[in-house]
């Protein structure tokens, strides 16, 4: 087991990192916010970072705190000027942010390092810290997928009006969705930075914007479980493709298009909707009262009523 | 009856006649010169209503006459053009609308709108969702008491755990009517909660309606069927093209020659108008 961990830290540090970057998509998208900025986030996370460590000497943690929260407050900002567009056009939008990182980070001059990057990015992170990190954060977003939030946060993505009906500020839930993603797009810049003690334009490109997007399609968009499964598996797939040699681009592409026409509610709720159809196959018919039926008792209603299918 | 008590305060029970006594007399909400415009539509133009407290007062009028845009104004999710609003002493017209179920104001919606991950249980808890902290009591097991009431006078404890699209139409939007009712609000709005129910159904709803109102909650019911709306509301309005057209005891409003040819149709009688 320890031979295997050494030999595949770097497969495992970039999973902790997936999984993080297709949070800052997924969350939004769970408030019905199909933003796609996380990922410029994640480029402000990694260069912002680095150079704290490089010209403050900061420490791995402040240093992570300061990065998210620099991107969290950018994607506050950018909420409030986009806050209005939805759908693709909130996609493309969000996505324009994204290559105007990349821009910036190009001709960044000293502060970038420009085409070639920055190096030598050490600081005091240890697997435990990152494990940790990553750890916590899957359990706050697992308590917003539990009770009264979770109700909350499905109402706003399935039926805004609705939710100001049941008193929830749809606006304050959105803006924070913005800055949720900013500040986990930007954490996961920092923890990539730190792991690999370097970063440059390829951590600002496009194809980090259809990486965490096919993460969570994959996965499941609903939950932190689907990021989960969803970053294991791209993280790990390439390695487990090289027996296929050059046909590894097509058999990558060939997967995400299956799942994305067969699974359309990711691996995660596939499991959901087979565990689903055994509750119910096992519950007795649905009959409400008839008016002319007596008043029946009030029944005990299991703390299973409210578990959404995802 | 005792008269109960809500976190609006202690009301005086309602009246036994739906017809004799409207209301407590005092106002639950006023509406001034309300107007939505939708560029040169005018959707709702001026009306001016008071609706007493603790009565059940309905609208009716014909399609696109402003019911709903008069509803959708009353809980700020669309935008007033000009006018004044005013819950329990408090002026509202400027309020967003997730501010406006803590005035005391809930709705149903003319179409059914549950959310269909959710559980029955889970659907009517959102109504509860929206109390306030202090008015929440979340039990470790199980769920809240006022949730299991509010599924119990629906006839929805049965159900509780069904999906809402093993539902039929009409039960449904009986969730819709739990969801509301569970909010505890000092007036509920029911925009056409009976529509798609069977004659049962409608009839088991009219007498949740009173039952509600024996306890105190006022309540603005919209319509079609005129004869449910005789036989349930204390006040009645009449809409037509975004302005009301007259108002008073149902069973004079659907006399008036107005409505008749607005909305009923010339020579319309019911059996509570002939009474």
């Amino acid at each position: 087991m320890s031979a295997f961990y050494a030999s595949n830290l770097v497969l495992v540090q970039a999973t902790l990192v997936a999984i993080l970057l297709a949070l800052s998509i997924q969350v939004p998208l769970r408030l019905g916010v199909f933003s796609l900025a996380g990922v410029g986030s994640y480029g402000i996370g990694a260069y912002v970072s680095a150079n704290l460590v490089l010209r403050e000497e900061m420490g791995a943690v402040p240093t992570m705190l300061v990065s998210g929260l620099v991107a969290a407050a950018v994607g506050l900002v950018l909420g409030v000027v986009i806050y209005r567009l939805a759908g693709l056009y909130l996609a493309m939008a969000t996505i324009a942010f994204d290559l105007t990182v990349g821009v910036v980070a190009l001709n960044g001059g000293e502060w970038t390092g420009g085409p070639v990057g920055l190096f030598g990015v050490f600081a005091d992170l240890t697997m435990g810290l990152l494990f940790g990190t990553v750890v916590l954060v899957l359990v706050l977003v697992h308590l917003t997928e539990v009770g009264r939030l979770a109700r909350r946060i499905t109402t706003v993505r399935e039926d805004p009006e609705l939710a100001a009906s049941m008193g929830v500020n749809v606006r304050a839930y959105r803006l924070t969705a913005f800055v949720v993603s900013g500040f986990l797009g930007g954490l996961a810049g920092c923890l990539n930075t730190l792991t690999r003690s370097a970063v440059g334009l390829q951590d600002v490109s496009f194809h980090l914007v259809v990486v965490a997007l096919t993460t969570i399609i994959v996965g499941g968009a609903l939950s932190w479980r689907g990021a989960v499964i969803g970053a294991v598996l791209f993280t790990w797939l390439p390695s487990v493709l090289e027996v296929v040699g050059e046909w590894q681009e097509f058999v990558y592409g060939l997967i995400v298009v299956l799942a994305a026409i067969f699974l359309p509610t990711g691996l995660y709720g596939l499991w959901c909707s087979a565990r689903r159809r055994v509750v119910e196959r096992f519950r007795p018919p649905v009959r409400p009262r008839r008016p002319d039926e007596p008043d029946v008792p009030a029944a005990t209603v299991a703390p299973e009523h409210e578990v959404a299918a995802r | 009856m005792s008269s109960p008590s809500t976190r609006h305060g202690t009301v005086p029970a309602g009246p036994a006649d739906p017809v004799d006594v409207p209301g407590t007399g005092t106002a639950v909400l006023e509406i001034r010169d309300l107007a939505v415009h939708y560029g040169g539509v005018k959707a709702v133009d001026g009306i001016t209503m008071t609706l007493a407290e603790g009565g059940i007062s309905g609208i009716i009028g014909p399609n696109g006459s402003g019911k709903s845009t008069l509803v959708a104004a009353l809980t700020r999710l669309t935008r007033l053009t000009r006018g004044e609003l005013t819950v329990g002493g408090t002026r509202y017209e400027r309020v967003r609308p997730g501010r406006v179920p803590g005035l005391g104001i809930a709705r149903t919606f003319q179409t059914v709108r549950l959310l269909g991950d959710l559980s029955v249980a889970a659907n009517v808890q959102l109504g509860y969702d929206a109390r306030s902290r202090a008015e929440r009591r979340a039990p470790l097991r199980g769920l809240p008491g006022p949730v299991a009431e509010a599924l119990e006078r629906t006839g929805l404890t049965d159900v509780a755990r069904a999906r809402p699209s093993e539902l039929s139409y009409g039960t449904q939007r009986r969730v819709e009517i739990a969801r509301a009712i569970v909010m505890d609000p000092r007036l509920l709005l029911l925009d056409e909660p009976t529509a798609g129910m069977n004659a049962a159904e409608r009839v088991e709803i009219s007498a949740l309606m009173r039952q509600l109102r024996s306890e105190g909650l006022s309540q603005l019911l919209i319509e079609h069927d005129v004869q449910m709306m005789l036989d349930t509301c204390d006040h009645l309005f009449a809409m037509a093209q975004g302005r009301l057209l007259t108002e008073g005891r149902p069973a004079d409003v659907v006399a008036d020659p107005r409505v008749q040819e607005a909305y009923l149709g010339k020579g319309w009688k019911a059996d509570a108008a002939d009474q």
